[in-house]
C-alpha cells in the first residue's frame, strides 16, 4: 500500500483505452490493491450488463449440496470446500462408476463363455479402468473447478494425490468385485494391480510434461497391442509372466519416485499440467 | 448499493463468502467487477465474452472462498482467476482478434506516466517502455498478468516456443538498459 493514488483523469482514460501499454499496465497493478482507486473506476465504466451478470451469477450460486464421496470425506474431518474440491472430481460421477461396473461385467461374462481367451480380456479390460479414471480426475476441458484449482494456491500435488487416490480405490475395489465369479485360477484377480497400478504411477508422474488424459490414451493402446500381439502368437497371457510383472514392479516404482519427487514444493500459482 | 459503505474490508469479505454469506459475495462483485472488467476488455474487446467471464470469476470465488489465502491480496487473486477463465473461454472459440492495448501511440511518456511508473516499478517502466511491441506484449502477459508461457501463448495467439524466446531476449533487453541507466 502506498499513499500515491492514479488520478481520476488518468483512470478514466484508462477506462476509455486511451493510455498506453506501459501506463495501463502500471495502472492495473495498482489497481489489484486499491479500494479507493477500484471506487472510482466503479464511478467510471457505465457499461450495462452489470446487474444482469450478478443475477446470472446468484442463479449458479444456489447451495451446492455435496455428493456421497464429499459427504464422507466431510464426515472424516475434511472442510467442506476441500471436500468438494476434491470429490468434484469428474471421474467419480455415477455415470463414470456405471461405465466401469458395467464393462467389467462384460468382461467377466465373455471370461465365462469363452474360457482362457474370455480370462485374457478381463484381464486386458481390468486395468484400464483405474487408468482411465485417473486421466480424467483432473483436466481443463472436463474439471468445473478447473480455473479455480488453478489460481488458488493450494497444494495441486495433494489434490492430485487425493483424486487419484479417491478414483482408485472405488474403481479396485469394482474389479476385484467383478472378478469373483470368474472361473479362473485364484491369481487371476490379483494379477492387473500391479500392471494397473504402474500405468497409474506412470500417468501422475508425467502429468509434469503432458495432459494424463494423452498419457493413458497412449498407455492403453500399447497395452491393447501388446495382448493383440500376444493373443496372435498364441500366447494371450504373455502381459503376465513373471518377467513382466517384474518389470511393473520396476516401472511403478520408478514413476512413483519421480512423481513423490516433484513434492508439495509446486504448491504455488501456476500450472498443473 | 451501499458497497462502498460496507465496513469490511476484503479479506473479511471473502471469509464471509467462504462461510456461505452471499451478500458478501455481492459486495466484492460490487467493488471488484469494474476494473476486472476493464481490464479483461483490456485483453479481449468483446464486451459479452468478458460478462460471461466474470459472471465465472464469481461464481468460482463463491465454490472456492476457503481457498483463498489470508496473506495474499484478494484483487490479485480475482485477476489470476479471471484471466484464466478467459483464455480458457477464447481456446474454445476461434479465430481470436487479440487487441492488446494500443502501441504508445507515438507519444513520448508524459510526467505523469513517469510518475505512475516511478510509483509502481521504478527504472523497470522506463525500461519496459525500451521494449519493442511484441516483446511487451510478451512481458506484459508472462510478468504483469502473472501467465505461464502456455497460457500466454494462448492469450496472444502465438506459439509457446516465441513466447519463451521473446521473453528471454525482452530479459536481455531490460537487463542491458537497466545497467546502462545504473550508470
Amino acid at each position: 500500500m502506498t499513499d500515491w493514488h492514479a488520478s481520476d483523469a488518468r483512470l478514466r482514460a484508462w477506462v476509455a483505452g486511451e493510455i498506453g501499454s506501459i501506463e495501463a499496465a502500471s495502472i492495473e497493478q495498482h489497481l489489484s490493491g486499491c479500494g479507493r482507486c477500484q471506487a472510482v473506476v466503479a464511478d467510471v465504466d457505465d457499461v450495462g450488463g452489470r446487474d444482469e451478470v450478478w443475477l446470472a451469477i446468484r442463479d449458479r450460486i444456489e447451495p451446492q449440496p455435496l455428493n456421497l464421496v464429499g459427504r464422507i470425506l466431510a464426515r472424516f474431518g475434511m472442510t467442506p470446500g476441500n471436500a468438494l474440491l476434491v470429490s468434484s472430481v469428474p471421474s467419480l460421477s455415477g455415470a463414470w462408476l456405471l461405465g466401469v461396473g458395467f464393462s467389467l461385467v462384460f468382461a467377466v461374462v465373455a471370461a465365462n463363455v469363452a474360457g482362457p481367451r474370455g480370462v485374457a480380456v478381463f484381464l486386458l479390460l481390468a486395468p484400464l479402468a483405474p487408468l482411465i479414471g485417473v486421466a480424467f480426475a483432473f483436466g481443463a476441458e472436463i474439471d468445473p473447478l478447473y480455473e479455480l484449482t488453478l489460481s488458488t494456491p493450494y497444494s495441486k500435488f495433494r489434490l492430485l494425490l487425493w483424486r487419484s487416490c479417491l478414483v482408485i480405490t472405488t474403481t479396485i475395489p469394482l474389479a476385484m468385485l467383478a472378478a469373483i465369479p470368474l472361473d479362473s485360477p485364484w491369481w487371476v484377480a490379483a494379477a492387473w494391480l500391479l500392471p494397473a497400478t504402474a500405468f497409474c504411477a506412470v500417468t501422475l508422474a508425467a502429468t509434469k510434461w503432458v495432459e494424463p488424459q494423452i498419457t493413458a490414451l497412449a498407455i492403453s493402446v500399447a497395452w491393447i497391442l501388446a495382448h493383440a500381439v500376444a493373443a496372435w502368437r498364441g500366447d494371450p497371457l504373455a502381459a503376465f509372466s513373471a518377467a513382466a510383472m517384474i518389470a511393473y514392479a520396476v516401472v511403478g516404482i520408478a514413476a512413483a519416485t519421480v512423481f513423490l519427487g516433484r513434492g508439495p514444493a509446486e504448491t504455488f500459482h501456476g500450472r498443473l499440467l | 448499493m451501499g458497497h462502498a459503505d460496507d465496513p469490511r474490508d476484503d479479506r473479511a469479505l471473502v471469509t464471509a463468502v467462504a462461510e456461505g454469506d452471499s451478500g458478501a459475495l455481492r459486495v466484492l462483485y460490487l467493488r471488484h467487477s469494474p476494473w476486472l472488467s476493464v481490464r479483461l476488455r483490456g485483453r479481449c474487446n468483446d464486451r459479452d465474452l468478458v460478462n460471461d467471464v466474470l459472471q465465472d470469476t464469481f461464481v468460482a470465488v463463491w465454490r472456492g472462498a476457503d481457498r483463498f489465502r489470508e496473506d495474499g491480496s484478494v484483487g490479485a487473486w480475482l485477476w489470476g482467476i479471471g484471466i484464466r477463465r478467459l483464455i480458457s473461454r477464447l481456446r474454445r472459440r476461434s479465430p481470436v482478434t487479440m487487441p492488446l492495448r494500443d502501441l504508445d501511440q507515438g507519444k513520448e511518456p508524459a510526467a505523469e506516466d513517469t510518475v505512475l511508473l516511478g510509483v509502481e516499478y521504478g527504472d523497470m517502466g522506463a525500461a519496459l517502455a525500451s521494449l519493442s511491441p511484441e516483446l511487451r506484449a510478451v512481458m506484459q502477459a508472462t510478468v504483469l498478468d502473472g501467465l505461464t508461457a502456455k497460457e500466454a501463448a494462448q492469450l496472444l495467439g502465438i506459439p509457446v516456443g516465441t513466447v519463451k524466446t521473446r521473453a528471454m531476449r525482452a530479459r536481455v533487453q531490460l537487463r542491458d538498459s537497466l545497467a546502462e541507466g545504473a550508470l
